[in-house]
């Protein structure tokens, strides 16, 4: 297999039995994105730094065989996450110049990681497609006329195309799973709070986290080990004691109870898509899982729930591009002008839409029919799933309804692929998107979610649907 | 409440945004929208929820007052253009 869709543990013995250095991965892999980069424009900046910061790194594993896992292997970062003395734009003209002067805990814990580059996103991590970037449209490496998915379309792109051996995305409604599952990548979207996320530019702040992106399970499993861990500079980190995710992952699921959750199966899903998760779960039960239909019955007001919190959520966290501390214009003449400037020319479409959408169900006289009814019913969401995972272990469900769109096709209006994903963010429960096969030629996730914390049990499960599945061509043919 | 120029001036006027008339008319496709979600609430009993603002209750979570190393002078300014001596500078 092409060394660059090589697994964490393969390269590991590559690079520690010298059969190749950090600095030649670094240097090749460079060199492929190059290559790949015009076509598919899954990274906004490449990392000036990496091959210096991976010739420090090779003097490291010469001298010490124990050192982590992830030492001297090269990952990206969506660009939402900033990293200290590179260019963190959020796909946006208004940070198209902010070069942070301090790093994200995430990008500190991964310092003898090489990071290649910031990926490209939709602007500010609002929106399903990576077309909404101001730097372009990321494309889909198994069909270069497809959409990626989004948010972190440029990371999953990354991945796919063997550009990047994992990458680290954001989910706040499924901007992780979904574009995980349009490329044919494992995505995990963790418990709220596992993660750091001090760095993370937010988008909404009670619905964000940070997670990985990998080609294989395993990988995911490695690279959660080592994110993981109480952050004094996150208020909202959670104190827990660090799990072994690799420990338990091949242990299967015997006796696991799977639910499926009748409410995720509406008619209107692709039918190709419902017969091969339903293949799964055929598959699963044969190797001792018991199924077990289940409901989670406040499922279709998630739609009124996570528009109206997301969206108000970023139209405050987006108030603070005012143009003082980070803008791009200095001749005005009153401080209104500098505001509207900044914010008019600087903001696309969509981040307009989402700052206005917000402001609009927070102003007085909306406020009690729509925000705070929006956070009642956020309340007997999370119950839905409190009560089911007293009598299961993990749900499964489909991650999109239907396969990735073109580029050209008209947005959806209808929020099917949303109800999928955006839930799970409001209750904060751990999801994982795993590839489970593929239709005319496109890959095809399959959504596994578990309880607080439970990110084991997902990851368990996971694994052997990847098993199921069996062996993966990637499309090395770009 | 409806969606007219009154309220489009509110909105504007919050956010500081100037808002061309093709995105005004997607704003408002979008939130009447939602706002047809939300008559479908009317069958659900409310009564005795609380709302959820965040995911866990956790309590404000406090330091100890100790001097810390913060930013430098240089790293706060490093990214304005608004800036005099050891000031951001904004006219008024």
């Amino acid at each position: 297999m092409e060394v660059y869709y090589k697994s964490i543990k393969d390269i590991k013995k590559l690079l520690y039995n010298k059969e190749i250095s950090s600095k030649e991965l670094t240097i090749n892999l460079l060199k492929k994105i190059n290559e790949r980069n015009e076509k598919l424009n899954a990274f906004i900046t490449i990392n000036e730094r990496a091959i210096i910061e991976a010739e420090r790194v090779n003097e490291k594993i010469k001298k010490d065989k124990e050192v982590h896992i992830l030492t001297g292997i090269p990952y990206s970062l969506k660009d939402n996450i900033i990293t200290k003395g590179i260019l963190t734009t959020c796909g946006s003209a208004m940070l198209k110049d902010f070069i942070p002067t301090y790093d994200s805990t995430v990008n500190m814990i991964l310092k003898d990681g090489i990071l290649i580059g910031k990926t490209n996103l939709d602007e500010f991590g609002m929106g399903d497609s990576t077309k909404t970037s101001f730097y372009g449209v990321t494309k889909n490496p198994w069909n270069l006329k497809k959409v990626p998915g989004g948010s972190s379309g440029g990371s999953a792109t990354a991945v796919a195309a063997g550009l990047s051996f994992y990458s680290l995305g954001s989910d706040t409604g499924g901007s992780i799973r979904q574009p995980a599952a349009f490329c044919g990548v494992v995505g995990l979207k963790p418990t709220y709070g596992l993660i750091s996320r001090n760095g993370l530019i937010s988008y909404g702040s009670s619905l964000d986290t940070i997670g990985p992106i990998t080609r294989y399970v395993e990988d995911c499993a490695i690279v959660l080990n080592s994110i993981v861990d109480h952050d004094k500079l996150d208020s909202t980190s959670h104190k827990k004691n660090k799990i072994d995710y690799l420990k338990n992952l091949n242990k299967g699921i015997k006796n696991f109870t799977i639910g499926i959750p009748k409410e995720y199966f509406k008619d209107t899903l692709n039918p190709s898509i419902r017969n091969k998760i339903m293949d799964i779960i055929k598959q699963l039960e044969k190797r001792g899982a018991i199924i077990k239909e289940v409901s989670l019955p406040h499922t279709s007001y998630g739609i009124f729930s996570y528009y109206n919190i997301a969206k108000a959520e970023a139209s405050l966290n987006l108030a603070r591009f005012d143009g003082i501390r980070y803008g791009t214009f200095k001749n005005y003449d009153s401080i209104d002008e500098m505001y509207i400037k900044n914010r008019s020319d600087n903001f696309g479409t969509q981040v307009k839409k989402s700052i206005s959408m917000g402001t609009y169900f927070l102003l007085k006289e909306n406020y009690k029919d729509y925000y705070k009814k929006a956070t009642l019913m956020r309340t007997l969401i999370k119950s839905d799933f409190e009560k089911v995972f007293k009598d299961v272990d993990i749900l499964i469900t489909p991650v999109t309804s239907s396969e990735a769109p073109y580029i050209d096709e008209k947005p959806d209006v209808n929020y099917d692929n949303d109800l999928l994903t955006i839930n799970i963010n409001l209750a904060g429960v751990p999801a994982i998107s795993v590839p489970c096969g593929k239709i005319n030629n496109m890959p095809v996730g399959l959504q596994i979610i578990g309880d607080y914390f439970k990110e084991e049990k997902i990851l368990r499960c996971a694994k052997i649907v990847e098993s199921i599945r069996g062996k993966y061509e990637w499309n090395t043919d770009l | 409440m409806k969606i007219n120029k009154k309220t489009i001036d509110k909105i504007e006027d919050t956010i500081k945004i100037k808002l061309t008339c093709d995105e005004i008319k997607e704003i408002t496709k979008s939130i009447n929208s939602i706002k047809d979600y939300s008559r479908n609430l009317n069958q659900i009993d409310f009564e005795n929820i609380e709302p959820t603002y965040r995911v866990f209750n956790l309590n404000t979570v406090l330091r100890e007052d100790e001097v810390k190393s913060s930013l430098s002078r240089e790293e706060v300014f490093k990214n304005t253009l608004n800036k005099e001596d050891n000031s951001f500078k904004i006219k008024c």
